[in-house]
């Protein structure tokens, strides 16, 4: 061809590519600033997040469930909050200490803090909600609370608590999940259960106010232009949209109808598959660990009372199968019963029990429960809950895998208030495969199922009935103990001991997942399940000068 | 042909003739069981006031009942709200406190009745709410979906039936035919799902889930053109087996009565084939389908369950379930209550016009 | 027993023979499940989810269980809920309403009563109820399901009792001295229940659809596989798994129309004053 059409071909290629050059460089630019960014915290917005159903109440006194949390979580403050690592920072309490021998804890207050409705926040608030409400009622810090000895409002701002004995995670518990600070002025002589401000108009200290709670629609709280941090929250506003269908919740997070959905059973997990394929959201495992087991009745079976039997059963149960099928990759593959999530306790040299269906048989053969003409050695019950998400598929897998070892399960589902008075109270089962939380600390979720002193019919108790002087003396040493590393030594030689014991064969931690779209930052994780609230700003809100806000 | 014929027709179902003995027993001057041979008709009122006169203990041997049955069963409503963790007793004692839990069964029992004559059905452990506000809630969402469900699948089954019988064995008829005969042998969730695969996931022309778009803030017209578009599905999914039932019914009694002497004497009297329909076989045939409707009712709610659950409509169905797993008494009964009313009601109002149809009763004015 | 005249009218309504070839052919389906089906139902498969193809021909479901041998061995607990809840109906039906009948008086007006009462209530809220208080298990199931389903027969029976208890042969067995159990055994009751196994058709697929509802709200016995709780299953995954719901349903369809059709021929045959045109 000749030189002068192809000199306008080159021109024409130019000019084609410079324009799709800039057009590029446009559209870069707008996923580029989507994209993370730098600087300062933005003020302005409004969160909405989906949950499964309206909360009970919102007296975080009483109630302790995470639907509750998540709302409370905004509207109160405790006198710490954690990291994702569990460690405790300061919120309404600016330092505290804690006596050597671990048995007096001293809090100050921080200055100025103000109730949304005005009043003044000090010590007798926080001594009448750890005597009457959040201190009586609730249930996932009982042991915390039934350590106390003595509350001491030593000047406005001082509080000072001495315990029984040592509690090594006793300051977990002082969050505003489990231990919300409530005002006295509008509590002390009411009726605790039917005070209006339970649902009516909640007074708290926290970054948001209450404004309006439609049942069954949604609750919408604003900012608390008063906060006791400088500048914050950053955002106008949070509301909670109700969305009691996953499906539906999942596509109303799809179409930005609402834009965030934290766990506490509001998390579609169904539909994770298509939520992590979504590119303007990020989804997060906020790392509240848990132990999703089969547990054995020691007592009440000859059969699974004999060690061989369950090292037998630990050899045929394929975890990974479990996980990735029945629990929908929505969790990873746990050894040892306390959870790697709890990354400074968990000892990762315990003994393991990998698949060995050989080995299984073996095992059983030798303990004397040869093959009938079935194939089937001998029958066990498997019990669990009805309806949950955590059990009713891996009951299925666990009862094909143990079948290969000659083992005839016969799965028994409750509803669960039968379950906790079959299982628990009245111990009528040989296994048991369900969750159990294990908080951020072993203290707190460990000990009670498998500490003597906690065989007491209560549900979630130590329903194996698991006995060992050692481990009890273990257990005791940890909660007592005043320097970490004896903490750790404790607990690394209690699971030790319990993976030879097995009275529970560990199988998967759960995730518990968060997910917000990427326009809103600061979403720390935390091992508790709400977000913080005063945290998180969204990216298109007016700009915010440095000495403006506080830092945390 | 022949056999595509016999495989869809019947002279009469089973059904038909157990309800017009039915009928007899139920009619108004029936009303000891035993058979009156000379009647004098009955007013509407009076026969309102009887029927209401009857429901009163109905109601209370249904609350009896049910109590009696929750409070038997094992486990503790209160431990089961909370978490994972052993309550505290304080929390436990505060609890039943508070819902009445500590006092003796019948003391319960007999201050649940007192409260209902005033209105008051308890307050829901879970919801923490009063039981009436909670099922008020609710209740509007599943009358959206039954209502229209019942009056369509009425009126047009039984329109269907009379086309149906008009030319047996004809096209028209058949075709008819094989649409009831599918939709009373079809689940009503397994027709839901199969309505929502189509529609909503292959097509993508109707939602499906939910009774309206969450978050959208509409209003005037885009609110209804909303809501009718969530509601067209279950509906269908509900009202098609109705629908079935009626036609098929219907038709059946159609064909019967077409024999029955009266009919003789009305074309024997030179009226109109038009007019011996809509005047003599119609209102006959009309009276066992009426009761069949009535009796449907009570299937309807059992439906509405099973619907509401695959189309996640938030009605008192799915609040039943609900409340059964989550052991919350007080709206279970409340619920249970409020359900049987409802069926209660629909009950007279068929039995009111099975007497406005009753030729006989007609023929005495 | 049905006599040879009774079995040749029923075999003309050809849909009701039909049908009744079918729910034999189910019931030995039923029986011989586990050598019809291709692969164990609850066997563990890698392979899930897969669409319907040459190894799986209704595809598998997300553990890898083939979905054909789960509808084959799902046979079994229909056919054995209808049939068996639906055999405790005709027992407590027609106690009650022969002693209803027979008797009359204050004992029909309370046994008509509650009839009434319990066709009033919401009895699959009821059976919800028992089911999920009482605990899963195929018994109970049956049991509820059963003891639910009298007073359509009840009242069938009544009828018939209340009708030929005045009839000459009746009147003239009473007369040289018959006891009352005599009467109603070997008198009336015999034609009370060709009524009753019509009405007994019916019933049999309500159970049916009754149970396949409680398997599918999650309230079935989960040591079995049921149609119900396959639907249940493809609930969750409708959207990218549509043949897990197509098939199960069609199975619960196919079988309630038998019933029903079959139930349609013998009440044909049963019922010689109601003829076709």
């Amino acid at each position: 061809m000749n030189v002068k059409l192809r000199g306008k071909r080159i021109f024409q290629q130019t000019i084609t590519g410079a324009m799709l050059f800039i057009l590029l460089g446009i559209f870069t630019d707008r996923i580029v600033w989507a994209g993370p960014v730098e600087g300062n915290p933005r003020r302005g917005g409004t969160l909405i997040l989906g949950m499964t159903a309206d909360p009970s109440t919102l007296n975080c006194g009483i109630e302790s469930s995470q639907i509750v949390a998540m709302v409370t979580s905004s509207i109160y403050n405790g006198l710490i909050h954690l990291d994702e690592e569990s460690n405790p920072h300061p919120d309404l309490a600016q330092s505290w200490e804690i006596s050597a021998d671990g048995l007096l804890y001293t809090f100050q207050l921080r200055e100025n803090v103000k109730w949304h409705d005005g009043q003044p926040l000090t010590s007798a608030d926080v001594k009448f909600s750890f005597e009457n409400l959040v201190g009586k009622y609730n249930a996932r810090g009982r042991e915390a609370y039934r350590s106390i000895k003595a509350i001491e409002t030593a000047g406005p701002l001082t509080v000072k608590i001495s315990l029984k004995k040592a509690y090594s995670p006793f300051l977990e518990v002082l969050t505003a999940h489990d231990g919300c600070i409530m005002p006295r002025h509008l509590y002390e002589g009411t009726d605790v259960l039917k005070n209006p401000h339970n649902d009516v108009n909640p007074v708290g200290s926290g970054p948001f106010k209450f404004k309006e709670w439609k049942k069954g629609s949604h609750i919408t709280l604003v900012r608390n232009e008063n906060y006791f941090k400088k500048g914050r929250p950053f955002l106008d506003s949070v509301v909670y949209r109700i969305i009691p269908n996953a499906a539906t919740r999942a596509i109303a997070f799809e179409t930005g109808e609402i834009n965030a959905i934290f766990a506490s059973n509001s998390f579609p997990y169904q539909h994770v598959d298509r939520l992590k394929k979504l590119r303007n959201a990020t989804i997060k495992d906020i790392g509240s660990p848990s132990l999703i087991g089969l547990n054995f009745n020691l007592k009440g079976n000859p059969i699974v009372a004999k060690r061989e039997v369950r090292v037998a059963i630990a050899h045929a149960i394929d975890k990974k199968f479990i996980v990735e099928k029945g629990l929908r990759a929505v969790g990873k593959v746990i050894d040892s019963v306390i959870p790697p999530g709890i990354p400074w306790a968990y000892n990762a040299n315990v003994p393991k029990y990998p698949v060995d269906l050989k080995k299984a048989n073996g095992l059983l053969d030798e303990a004397g429960y040869p093959k009938n003409a079935a194939g089937m050695r001998f029958q066990l019950r498997l019990a669990f809950e009805a309806g949950n998400d955590n059990s009713e598929r891996p009951v299925q897998i666990l009862r094909e895998q143990l079948k290969a070892a000659g083992i005839d399960i016969k799965l028994e589902r409750f509803e669960r208030s039968v379950m906790l008075e079959k299982i628990f109270q009245k111990y009528d089962f040989d296994l048991w495969f369900g969750p159990l939380t294990t908080r951020g600390h072993p203290a707190l979720g460990t000990a009670r199922l498998y500490t003597t002193t906690s065989i007491t019919g209560q549900p979630f108790t130590n329903f194996t009935r698991y006995s060992n002087p050692k481990v009890d003396q273990l257990f005791e040493q940890a909660v007592t103990a005043t320097k970490k590393q004896d903490m750790v030594k404790a607990y690394y030689e209690v699971q030790d001991i319990l993976m030879r014991d097995l009275p529970t064969i560990p199988v998967a931690d759960r995730l518990q997942l968060n997910i917000i779209k990427d326009q809103f930052r600061g979403a720390l994780t935390s091992t508790e399940t709400y977000e913080r609230t005063d945290e998180i700003w969204w990216v298109k809100g007016a700009p915010v000068k440095d000495g403006d806000f506080e830092r945390d | 042909m022949l056999v595509f014929n016999l495989l869809l027709h019947n002279s009469s179902t089973p059904v038909l003739q157990s309800l017009r003995d039915d009928q007899a027993q139920r009619s108004p001057r029936d009303f000891l069981g035993s058979l009156l041979e000379n009647t004098s008709p009955v007013s509407p009122t009076n026969f309102i006031l009887r029927r209401l006169f009857h429901a009163v203990p109905l109601l209370v041997c249904v609350i009896v009942f049910n109590f009696t049955l929750i409070h038997l069963a094992p486990g503790d409503p209160i431990q089961a709200l909370v978490g994972e963790f052993p309550a505290p007793e304080a929390y436990v004692a505060e609890m039943r406190r508070a819902f009445g839990l500590d006092q003796p069964l019948y003391v319960q029992l007999l201050l649940y009745l007192k409260n209902v004559l005033t209105g008051d059905l308890g307050f829901s452990f879970y919801y923490r709410q009063p039981v009436a506000s909670v099922i008020l809630d609710r209740v509007p969402a599943t009358l959206q979906l039954m209502v229209p469900a019942l009056i369509f699948s009425a009126i047009v089954g039984v329109l269907l039936g009379i086309l149906a019988a008009r030319k047996p064995y004809s096209i028209s008829d058949n075709a008819i035919s094989a649409f009831s005969l599918f939709g009373y042998c079809v689940p009503a969730f397994w027709l839901g799902q199969m309505l929502m695969v189509i529609f909503s996931i292959e097509l993508g022309w109707l939602p499906s889930q939910g009774i309206k778009t969450v978050g959208a803030d509409l209003d005037g017209w885009s609110s209804f053109f909303d809501r009718i578009t969530h509601l067209l599905l279950p509906f269908a999914a509900l009202a098609i087996r109705h629908l079935a039932v009626n036609a098929r019914m219907m038709r059946s009694s159609m064909l019967e009565v077409a024999f029955e002497d009266f009919v003789m004497v009305a074309r024997a009297k030179g009226l109109a084939e038009k007019d011996v329909t809509a005047r003599h076989m119609v209102p006959n045939a009309l009276m066992p389908v009426v009761t069949i409707i009535g009796v449907d009712v009570s299937f309807l709610f059992t439906g509405s369950v099973l619907v509401e659950t695959v189309f996640g409509w938030p009605g008192i169905g799915r609040l039943m379930y609900e409340s059964i797993v989550k052991r919350d008494y007080p709206v279970l009964m409340g619920n249970f209550l409020i359900t049987t009313a409802l069926v209660v009601a629909v009950n007279l109002i068929v039995d009111l016009v099975y007497l406005w149809l009753d030729p006989r009763v007609k023929y005495k004015k | 027993m049905p006599s040879p005249q009774l079995w040749r009218q029923f075999k003309r309504n050809r849909a009701a023979a039909i049908s009744l070839y079918f729910v034999i052919a189910l019931i030995l389906a039923a029986i011989f499940a586990s050598e019809l089906s291709p692969y164990d139902p609850f066997a563990l498969g890698d392979g899930a989810l897969l669409a319907p193809q040459s190894d799986h021909w209704m595809g598998t479901d997300d553990l890898g269980r083939d979905t054909l041998s789960r509808v084959i061995h799902g046979t079994r607990v229909p056919l054995l809920v209808g049939f068996l809840a639906t055999a405790t109906s005709l027992l407590l039906g027609i106690l009650i309403g022969s002693a209803s009948g027979y008797f009359g008086g204050l004992t029909d007006v309370i046994l008509m009563r509650v009839t009434e009462y319990v066709l009033v209530v919401p009895r699959f809220f009821l059976a919800l109820l028992v089911v999920a208080m009482l605990g899963t298990g195929i018994m109970k199931i049956v049991l509820v399901i059963g003891i639910l389903g009298w007073p359509e027969i009840a009242r069938v029976v009544r009828a018939q009792f209340l009708s030929f208890r005045e009839r000459e042969f009746v009147l003239a067995a009473r007369a040289i001295g018959a006891s009352h159990a005599k009467v109603i055994f070997k008198e009336i009751l015999p034609n009370a229940i060709p009524p009753a196994v019509v009405v007994a058709s019916i019933l049999v697929a309500r159970a049916i659809l009754l149970e396949a509802g409680l398997s599918f709200l999650g309230l079935g016995d989960p040591n079995l596989v049921s149609w119900g709780s396959l639907l249940s299953e493809a609930q969750e995954r409708i959207s990218a798994s549509v043949w897990l719901a197509i098939f199960p349903g069609m199975a619960i369809s196919l079988l309630v129309l038998c019933v029903n059709l079959f139930g349609d021929g013998i009440n044909d045959v049963l019922n010689p004053k109601l003829r076709k045109k």
